[in-house]
């Protein structure tokens, strides 16, 4: 056989490398490649987003903000009086140790720098920040989920719902968790893979030990948990779920973080096992024990525990309102449920209260090595004394049963970590933290958190293990190419 | 597949050959396909060059810190190299070069392998 009697069979035999090589079919849902800051493109993201969910397309308002001018608007629709109790908080927080003293404009403009895009339910309206690389299908793909997820987060606003950090990561994985799924998937389709094909609860799983993991380490854990939280866990726990039973779950959202890490088959259950908790009136006072450096005027009649409606200062606004000095326990108002604890401190202003729940705390146990028994219940008060920059924050804790814990708080953060491990360890009676409602990006560790590349061109090629498809195994003049060459980096 | 010519000293084979990617982690096993051809000059010890269009490397997509999803990256490569051809057939081959794909991306290439020539 000469080589051109063999030449057609070759360039037939290569038809399928050059089909392959010049790219396959497009599958419908898969989203384009295009500047999205272009109508075109916006209006065919939108189309491959909607036909992932399996829903039809939505009309929504896209805009292309550079950061600055973003910052220069969210600055002005802040009061004076709202960014002065923002800029409270913060010292508070800075004299307990637990995060950086800083402005509102400093955390808005990091904010910013972290952020790609973001969708606002009330405006209906997706925006995208001008970035050095500008923004991306991704991005789009991301907002354009939740604008999909309108309707139900129209109902949400409406709804009264706990306003503690606890029961805000777990309404707000449903809500991430629900589009990282289609985020995913979009990212699948834009690589030319199948959606179905990975197992993604090993993939969710790895992911969320992973996170934790980075979360024990992480120097900001209240401020931003919801970071850690949010998007990993949710998209654990709405996985497995239908896509009725994801709608389901976004209208009537788990109510604890401790729900939502227990899965889809748990939640309800362990809900209603932790409101049992705080409504059982079961809080018992406790000795109190301060460290020394901080000596607050401190009745020791701490106020039984129990939900209550009325409110004191709102946990998630940070609001700084004084709490009313030498009232009876039993008769102090509630903030979404959060008892006021240890009311009566002099020079020390009420910064906020909240209940952190099991995702923060367990994280801290973790850490420490301590085998974490399952916390049923946390409620928190933040002291804070602007005169003599001190902050103070009253904690309880209950475990099992009838167990509890009665706990303070002081400046030194790796002092108020060991102490929570000592309570945990060794029944002892020390921990401190502190909440806020805002998102300081900045000092994040966003390996975790990364938008992945949706150009595939931009993907990173990996040529360590290329497979050489020359043959190595030759009958005569015919070579059989089973045996592959090993190729080295 | 390969073909080679009937030339003993100076020998040229066009080849297609289909190889299979193995999974890793989540990501499926996918296949790929390569044509190009060998070229040959010697007879025991024999210096060789390939070419050929086809997968230079793995195109990987990895979500939340796990790969879902590979697929080949195809492209040229070029490697050229050294060849010990027994007297019985068997032979061992050793080269290097490199390969870069549509894309732009772009590595070393190396091959080592050893077969039968019957």
């Amino acid at each position: 056989m000469n080589r051109r009697t063999a030449l057609p069979a070759w360039v037939a035999a290569s038809a399928p490398v050059i089909a392959v090589a010049l790219g396959c079919s497009e599958q419908p849902c898969t989203p384009p490649q295009c500047d999205v800051r272009g109508k075109d493109c916006q209006r065919r993201v939108m189309a491959a987003t909607a036909c992932i969910r399996g829903v039809a397309p939505r009309k929504v308002p896209v805009r292309v903000i550079r950061s600055d001018q973003y910052v220069d608007e969210a600055l002005n629709d802040v009061d004076s009086d709202a960014k002065e109790a923002f800029e409270r908080r913060a010292r508070a927080l800075a004299a307990l140790g637990l995060e950086r003293q800083r402005n509102l404009d400093d955390v808005v403009a990091a904010y910013v720098a972290r952020v790609g895009a973001y969708y606002d339910p009330r405006a209906d309206r997706v925006t995208l920040f001008e970035g050095k690389t500008g923004p991306s299908v991704e991005a789009l793909v991301h907002e354009f989920a939740h604008a999909l997820q309108h309707d139900v987060l129209d109902d949400l606003e409406r709804t009264a719902l706990p306003n503690t950090l606890d029961a805000a990561l777990a309404r707000t994985a449903m809500i991430e968790g629900d589009v990282t799924l289609t985020t995913d998937r979009a990212a699948m389709l834009s690589f030319g893979a199948d959606p179905n094909d990975p197992d993604w609860s090993s993939v969710y799983g790895k992911w969320t030990a992973g996170t934790s993991a980075h979360y024990r380490r992480e120097p900001l854990p209240v401020s931003l948990a919801d970071r850690y939280f949010v998007y990993a866990f949710g998209a654990a726990f709405l996985e497995p779920v239908s896509s009725a039973g994801v709608e389901g779950w976004l209208r009537d959202p788990p109510e604890t973080t401790r729900a939502v890490m227990a899965g889809a088959k748990r939640a309800r259950s362990v809900d209603r096992k932790l409101a049992s908790v705080y409504d059982a009136g079961q809080w018992r006072t406790q000795s109190v024990r301060v460290d020394a450096g901080v000596t607050p005027q401190i009745d020791a009649r701490i106020g039984d525990g129990g939900a209550s409606d009325g409110g004191v200062g709102d946990s998630g606004a940070g609001d700084g309102g004084r709490a009313d000095a030498g009232a009876a326990p039993s008769l102090l108002p509630f903030t979404s449920g959060v008892p006021l604890l240890a009311p009566e401190l002099d020079g020390f202003e009420l910064i906020g209260l909240d209940s952190l729940g099991a995702f923060v705390l367990d994280s801290f146990a973790r850490d420490q090595g301590a085998s974490a028994r399952a916390l049923e219940a946390d409620h928190l008060s933040l002291w804070y004394d602007a005169e003599n920059d001190n902050a103070v924050g009253v904690y309880r804790l209950r475990f099992g049963d009838d167990e509890l814990r009665q706990v303070w708080l002081r400046r030194d953060r790796e002092q108020l970590w060991e102490g929570y491990v000592r309570t945990l360890m060794l029944d002892d009676d020390v921990v401190l933290f502190a909440s806020t409602d805002w998102k300081w990006l900045d000092d994040m560790d966003l390996e975790s958190l990364s938008w992945r590349a949706f150009d595939r061109a931009s993907v990173p090629y990996s040529l360590r293990a290329a497979p050489n498809f020359a043959p190595n195994f030759a009958i005569g003049r015919w070579a059989m190419p089973f045996a592959l060459g090993a190729s080295l980096p | 597949m390969a073909h080679y010519t009937a030339r003993r000293r100076l020998q040229f084979g066009p080849y297609v050959a289909v190889g299979v990617f193995p999974p890793v982690e989540e990501a499926a096993s996918t296949y790929a396909v390569a044509a190009g051809g060998l070229g040959f000059w010697g007879e025991r010890h024999r210096a060789f060059v390939q070419l050929d269009v086809g997968p230079v490397g793995y195109a990987m997509l990895s979500l939340h810190g796990t790969v879902v999803a590979v697929d080949a990256a195809y492209g040229v490569a070029g490697l050229a190299g050294y060849e010990f051809m027994a007297d019985g057939g068997f032979f061992v081959r050793i080269g290097l070069g490199g390969g870069v794909t549509w894309s732009g991306a772009h590595g070393l290439q190396s091959t080592l392998g050893m077969g039968g020539k019957i």
